[in-house]
């Protein structure tokens, strides 16, 4: 099957067709022009996410309701249709993000908020949702950068703002010019000012009076909206953009440029989200496979100088039960432990040591007490001696004497979350090895 | 947005309207559905214009209607809202030509994700890359889709007795 192939499959199975469209492109532009005015009604039920106190707080015109109206006293009369309550439906979550998106989004978020308050404003959301994932920062793949957009209320002057915030990555077009673009200078009622007493990065102010057509029919004129800009591009040639956009109508918008600047300087690109960095204080990575060879042989020679030891590329694990010691009954410990053989020529007596490690089910749980680390060293088949570390590890000396005879010491570490041992038999000989408990201890314990 | 912008995109939805319905049908094998999801992208697309290059309008649509239709799939749910109760003209509903309902139906046999893979990749002609944004997944997956898409296409027409379509494996 070649795309060749393909390419007459589909066009058998559209079997020559022309479908033509049995709505209009006027019914997509009005369905479109409605979804957009019930946007902007949100303002007026009063149902924004995150501004709980607005009704209360603000007045809010309610000729909202339509597109833009003289207010009228007496309310909703005038209007062709009554409130609107927001479609849930226009208020759509952001592609899907990774966890990283989402860390660096949440950070975003964070210092907005921050800096939009500094400057006397609060941030609701477009949606009538509740959840908060329908608001905030996200990563669009299109732009390849983070975009937000919401309200912006200022309780003092009154006024209501749309602000977008678009942190874009680098493109191959030059800075300058691709900050000019994209802020619109040289268009119609567009001033773009380059600050000249920006030292440590290019600035540039926007002021424009722009054009909103919602209904053509009714109004085609539209309404002359005051937007101000602020674009900054960083070290990495990242731009951010902020942008504030009258939303009342009122022909007024009392914040300045140079506050937007503040405002784009305050957000902290390129820094890594808190969620994301490793936190050791809570938590534990267990070392690799390779790591913990390289462990076990180390901890091997030191405790035994002048042993014969292998390589650790030569150590390596396996499920317990793909072992011959589980076939013949030795149970090293529960489920998922893995084990891994070093053998080894200890004062010319043939040893096999070897490391057993398995995850806790719950790490964290119980701290450091005799019965959970019993449990986890299957003391069931052996003889153990229980001992407690500290607070969170607990050490059993296990001791095998019927099958493959020998000590092991296994530490269980609840607050890690991973029980460690280490142990030793004989190689040729149905005795058990030389080994001292003590050894093993320092072994197990230099296994990190 | 201005008079100017409303008029390119009028103009946008003129020209691709036709072809991202076909398009959709390919994925989704059902007429209604595919005038749903572009009439969707279509209306999303028009709160966007103004801030849309007219070259990443296509992957945004395209977006819209392949994910709309894979999440759609996947929940056995379709809207049951109708905008419009009659077919595009000129569609046949239904029964037709032997070789066309057995390309429908070794289409229909696709899992959802394979079937929009494959659509992406031999009808739109999109790269590996392109496709993989648009399915916001790893260019990995793509190959992997795509080729299991091939093989179970394949495999039926192994096993079926299609005329003309020179179904060597």
């Amino acid at each position: 099957m070649n795309p060749d192939d393909m390419r007459g499959l589909f066009n058998e199975a559209l079997d020559g067709a022309h479908p033509v469209p049995t709505s209009s492109t006027d019914d997509i532009v009005t369905a479109g022009r409605r979804r957009a005015r019930r946007r902007r009604a949100a303002i007026g039920t009063g149902v924004i996410a995150g501004v709980a106190a607005l009704a209360a707080a603000v007045a809010i015109p309610m000729s909202l309701t339509g597109w833009p109206t003289p207010l009228d006293a007496a309310g909703w009369g005038t209007q062709e249709e009554g409130p609107v309550i927001p479609d849930t439906t226009t208020c759509e979550a952001p592609d899907e993000q990774s966890d990283e998106q989402l860390a660096t989004a949440a950070m975003y978020d964070q210092a907005l908020d921050s800096a939009i308050t500094a400057i006397g404003g609060s941030l609701g959301a477009y949606c009538g949702e509740t959840e908060p994932a329908s608001g905030g920062f996200y990563f669009d793949a299109d732009a390849n950068g983070y975009r937000y957009e919401a309200f912006a209320i200022f309780a003092d002057s009154g006024e209501h703002a749309i602000l977008r915030v678009d942190i874009l990555e680098a493109s191959e077009t030059p800075g300058a010019e691709r900050m000019e673009s994209l802020a619109g200078c040289g268009g119609p009622d567009v001033t773009c000012t380059w600050d000249e007493d920006e030292q440590t990065m290019p600035l540039l102010l926007v002021e424009e009076t722009r054009t909103l057509v919602v209904d053509a029919e009714e109004n085609p004129g539209g309404d002359q909206v005051p937007v101000q800009a602020a674009l900054i591009e960083l070290d990495d040639r990242v731009i951010v953009h902020v942008e504030l956009e009258e939303a009342l109508r009122t022909g007024t918008l009392s914040t300045t440029p140079q506050q937007l600047a503040d405002i784009a300087r305050a957000i902290p690109v390129g820094q890594e989200a808190p969620g994301l960095q490793e936190d050791s204080t809570e938590g534990y990575t267990l070392p690799d496979d390779a790591a913990l060879a390289e462990a076990l042989v180390d901890g091997i020679a030191e405790q035994f100088p002048g042993a014969t030891v292998p390589p650790a590329t030569e150590v390596e694990f396996a499920g317990q039960e793909q072992t011959e010691a589980y076939e013949e009954g030795y149970r090293y410990g529960n489920d998922n432990t893995r084990i891994a053989y070093a053998d080894a020529t200890v004062n010319e007596e043939q040893v096999r040591f070897f490391l057993q490690v398995t995850p806790l089910e719950s790490p964290g749980d119980g701290g450091a007490s005799q019965g959970p680390a019993e449990h986890y060293a299957n003391c069931d088949h052996f003889e153990c001696d229980y001992s407690q570390l500290n607070d969170s590890t607990g050490l059993v000396h296990r001791t095998s004497v019927d099958v493959r005879p020998g000590p092991t010491s296994i530490e269980h570490r609840a607050a890690d979350g991973w029980v460690v041992g280490v142990g030793a038999e004989s190689l040729g000989s149905t005795e058990p090895p030389s080994i001292d408990f003590d050894l093993l201890d320092k072994i197990v314990s230099s296994i990190r | 947005m201005t008079p100017q912008q409303e008029r390119e995109f009028r103009e946008y939805v003129q020209a691709r309207r036709s072809g991202l319905l076909r398009t959709a049908y390919l994925m989704c094998g059902d007429w209604h559905r595919s005038e749903d999801a572009v009439q969707s992208s279509m209306i999303k697309l028009y709160r966007a214009w103004s801030k849309t290059r007219l070259d990443t309008a296509d992957a945004y649509t395209r977006r819209i209607v392949t994910n709309t239709l894979i999440d759609e799939s996947r929940r056995g749910w379709f809207r049951r809202e109708r905008s419009y109760s009659d077919l595009p003209d000129g569609i046949a509903d239904g029964t037709g030509p032997e070789e066309r309902l057995t390309a429908v139906s070794a289409l229909a046999k696709l899992p959802p994700r394979q079937r929009a893979t494959l659509v992406l990749r031999f009808w739109e002609d999109l790269t590996v890359d392109e496709t993989a944004r648009i399915m916001r997944c790893s260019t990995g997956t793509v190959k992997s889709q795509t080729a299991r898409g091939l093989q179970t296409l394949r495999d039926l027409y192994e096993k079926s007795n299609l005329a003309g379509q020179g179904a060597e494996s």
